[in-house]
């Protein structure tokens, strides 16, 4: 009985999600914007990507004496290979190779 | 010959081109393994609850495909919410994704609706993100579409298989520094939007305003509300 309700409420749920997914996208397609607004919305992946990267980041700001220094050191020199490369993968790969370096050295 | 030369050609170009199927992979990879690992610690806890088999593990991960969501259902199963709770939480978590496809639908409009309507399921952060970037040069084709949502569907699908299967045996991803991957691969993303002083003050005003948010409302409160920051800066810019 529980096992179908969780299969209920799992199937419930992706519908949900999907009313996120499709019908903004169908709306959106007929969008068509002033020139102004368009400005606007270029700037939008800035906010996002922003948004939702620097929560993780504020987790690492010292407190109650750590001070989380492979995590600050990696994300130096992820910052570094981004303005470097301009590449997401490159930033990433070089973030995880220092991270991972750091903290078997310390 | 040259007409077999030319359609090889041009079936390469549509495969390999600009925004086919294989670039989009290409493109998507460093979330591919940021999602990676997040999926394996949801499976990882999803076995750890003792509510769902692997069945409905998967079938989580395949019919939501959302990952904050996914862990918040997780929670809510195991206090024994109802239905409906469910699937409010679950609408207010993935809210977000209204913003990203309508900010996407522009450069939709060479889809057709019926595929659009299947690759609509693929939408996330990570293929919002990557298939932004690529709308900036031109409108997007079905190929680049399902190849970003299948280079985060794919990796979802199977770490969250990988987690549940290992469940606690799992060592901690923190040891290969695979926890940097997320914030390593949002940290290129957005390094690689700026090129102007104003888009670095609205990456910076974004930051500081979603980690404002983000404390009483969780990541959907932080991204609109960053993203209306932003939003005010392009609108304004002269």
């Amino acid at each position: 009985m529980r096992e179908l309700a969780y299969s209920a409420a799992i199937a419930a749920a992706g519908l949900a999600t999907y009313l996120t997914r499709f019908p903004p996208m169908l709306l959106g397609r007929h969008l068509t914007l002033p020139p102004r607004m368009a400005r606007g919305m270029r700037y939008i992946p800035i906010g996002v990507f922003a948004a939702l990267v620097a929560p993780a980041l504020w987790q690492h700001v010292p407190s109650h004496g750590s001070i989380h220094l492979p995590f600050w050191g990696a994300t130096a020199v992820a910052l570094c290979a981004a303005w470097k490369t301009k590449s997401p993968l490159w930033t990433m790969l070089a973030g995880v190779v220092c991270i991972a370096v750091l903290r078997a050295a310390l | 010959m040259r007409l077999r030369g030319a359609s090889v050609s041009s079936l390469a170009r549509a495969a390999l081109g600009q925004k086919g199927f294989v670039q989009a992979l290409a493109d998507t990879f460093p979330l591919s393994l940021s999602v990676f690992t997040y999926g394996t610690a949801y499976g990882a806890l999803a076995h750890s609850s003792n509510h769902l088999g692997l069945a409905q593990t998967l079938a989580m991960s395949a019919v939501v495909f959302a990952g904050a969501s996914q862990f918040t259902i997780l929670a809510l199963l195991h206090d024994g919410a109802a239905v409906w709770a469910v699937v409010g939480g679950t609408f207010l978590i993935n809210a977000r994704q209204m913003l990203y496809g309508l900010t996407l639908g522009p450069a939709l409009k060479q889809i057709p609706t019926r595929h659009l309507a299947w690759l609509a399921h693929g939408l996330t952060d990570e293929t919002y993100s990557v298939t932004t970037v690529a709308a900036d040069t031109g409108p997007l084709g079905i190929g680049y579409v399902a190849g970003a949502g299948a280079a985060i569907f794919g990796p979802w699908l199977l770490s969250s298989g990988l987690g549940f299967a290992l469940g606690g045996l799992l060592g901690d991803p923190t040891r290969l520094g695979l926890d940097f991957a997320y914030v390593g691969a949002f940290l290129g993303l957005l390094m690689a939007q700026l090129q102007r002083p104003r888009q670095v003050f609205a990456a910076l005003s974004a930051a500081a305003i979603a980690i404002a948010v983000y404390h009483f409302l969780g990541t959907t409160g932080a991204v609109l509300a960053g993203a209306l920051a932003a939003f005010a800066l392009g609108v304004t810019e002269r």
